[in-house]
């Protein structure tokens, strides 16, 4: 075999050539260009990478939303129940009315509730009530609880009672006390002659009824 | 032009008449406790106030800034006073004083205008009780109250109208109430 007949076809190689003989109907004949098939198929365009982009956000979208309602379901209602029965947690400075609304079985029931609920996002707020609820609930006696009633009606008659003094001058003092003075001698002197006019009605319907 | 002359010509003569009328049924309530200055030197005690004018309108402006229920009852009951006098004198023995001079007072209510609401006489230490009204057609002018018995007088007139149940109710509260009062006058602490 001569490699110069396969490189530019110079001199003779028998193999090659009959080879070529044998292959001769397959040869390269240059002829008319082929025609275009009579169905043409439509090109599919790919969906494009915006659309996908819309798509994957609305998803992500609707599951952040999802998770937000659920979330917003399941633990407000947690702590409408809490606040409900309980003594005004959100202000543990007003002791006072805490104790005249509720009554102290309620707030007893509600700390041994809500210790069972088992989700931990709730324990905290539980916790919080603890600490709050021994300051009202401590006492169980009645003698005891009814003390402690009073103590805080008594703190809202103090509170109640601390007003800002009035800014008097001397002139305007004495005009007051002097009124003061007339209008309780005449009160007293009117409420005498009251009592004995009742007092005389009284007999008389005493004296009716005997007779 | 001639309306406006006319009820210049009605209304003018018309509000003079109706303060004058004002004016003079506010004196004719007003009593004269000249006859009883003798009694202060022969009594224990003395209780002598007068309240109008201006000391009155200080005292219902106290009233006013007083943050009290009972102050604002008493307020209203006295909204519309013109003047409170009260007499009061109480002696150590019976008898000690004449009792023409408290006759001399209920005889200045024993005259047209004054009417006697009520009169209680009780024989125990002498006691008589009485409290006259005067009023100005529908509204009230004046209230006279005379006590007296064996050891003690009190003579109390109030010139304008007042709400004599709401005082009656307030009887016993009304003592001197105890307010805060921050006097603008006081020494101020000096600094070290």
């Amino acid at each position: 075999m001569k490699e110069d007949y396969l490189w530019d076809k110079t001199g003779g190689d028998f193999d090659i050539e009959q080879l070529e003989n044998t292959l001769q109907a397959f040869r390269y004949q240059e002829t008319a260009p082929p025609g275009l098939p009579a169905k043409i198929i439509p090109f599919e365009a790919k969906p494009s990478r915006r659309l996908f982009k819309l798509t994957f956000a609305f998803a992500l979208f609707a599951a952040i939303a999802v998770v937000c309602f659920s979330a917003w379901f399941y633990f407000p209602n947690v702590k409408t129940e809490i606040a409900k029965d309980s003594p005004k947690i959100i202000s543990p400075p007003n002791v006072e009315n805490t104790v005249k609304e509720i009554p102290l079985e309620k707030t007893t029931n509600l700390m041994i509730e809500n210790t069972e609920t088992p989700k931990n996002s709730i324990k905290k707020e539980v916790v919080k009530i603890k600490k709050f609820v021994p300051q009202v609930v401590r006492p169980n006696k009645p003698e005891a609880r009814e003390a402690a009633i009073k103590n805080a009606e008594d703190l809202i008659a103090n509170k109640q009672a601390e007003k800002p003094p009035v800014k008097l001058t001397k002139e305007e003092t004495y005009a007051y006390n002097q009124l003061m003075l007339a209008l309780s001698i005449t009160s007293s002197k009117l409420k005498i002659v009251t009592d004995k006019l009742e007092g005389i009605e009284e007999q008389n319907a005493v004296r009716v009824n005997e007779r | 032009m001639k309306l406006s002359k006319y009820s210049l010509s009605v209304v003018l003569p018309l509000m003079l008449l109706f303060a004058v009328v004002t004016t003079n049924a506010q004196d004719a309530a007003r009593l004269h406790f000249e006859q009883l200055k003798g009694l202060e030197t022969r009594a224990q005690d003395v209780v002598e106030v007068n309240i109008d004018g201006k000391m009155l309108d200080l005292a219902k402006r106290v009233m006013v800034k007083v943050n009290d229920e009972d102050a604002k009852k008493v307020g209203q009951a006295i909204s519309g006073l013109k003047g409170i006098y009260v007499r009061v004198y109480n002696f150590a023995n019976e008898n000690e004083y004449n009792v023409a001079d408290v006759d001399q007072i209920r005889a200045q209510l024993n005259v047209p205008g004054w009417e006697k609401l009520a009169n209680v006489r009780s024989k125990k230490n002498n006691q008589k009780v009485d409290i006259f009204t005067m009023f100005a057609g529908d509204v009230m002018s004046g209230v006279a109250v005379v006590v007296s018995d064996t050891k003690s007088i009190a003579v109390v007139n109030v010139i304008g109208p007042i709400d004599i149940d709401i005082l009656v109710e307030m009887s016993g509260k009304m003592n001197i109430p105890k307010i805060d009062i921050e006097r603008d006058n006081q020494p101020k602490p000096k600094k070290q």
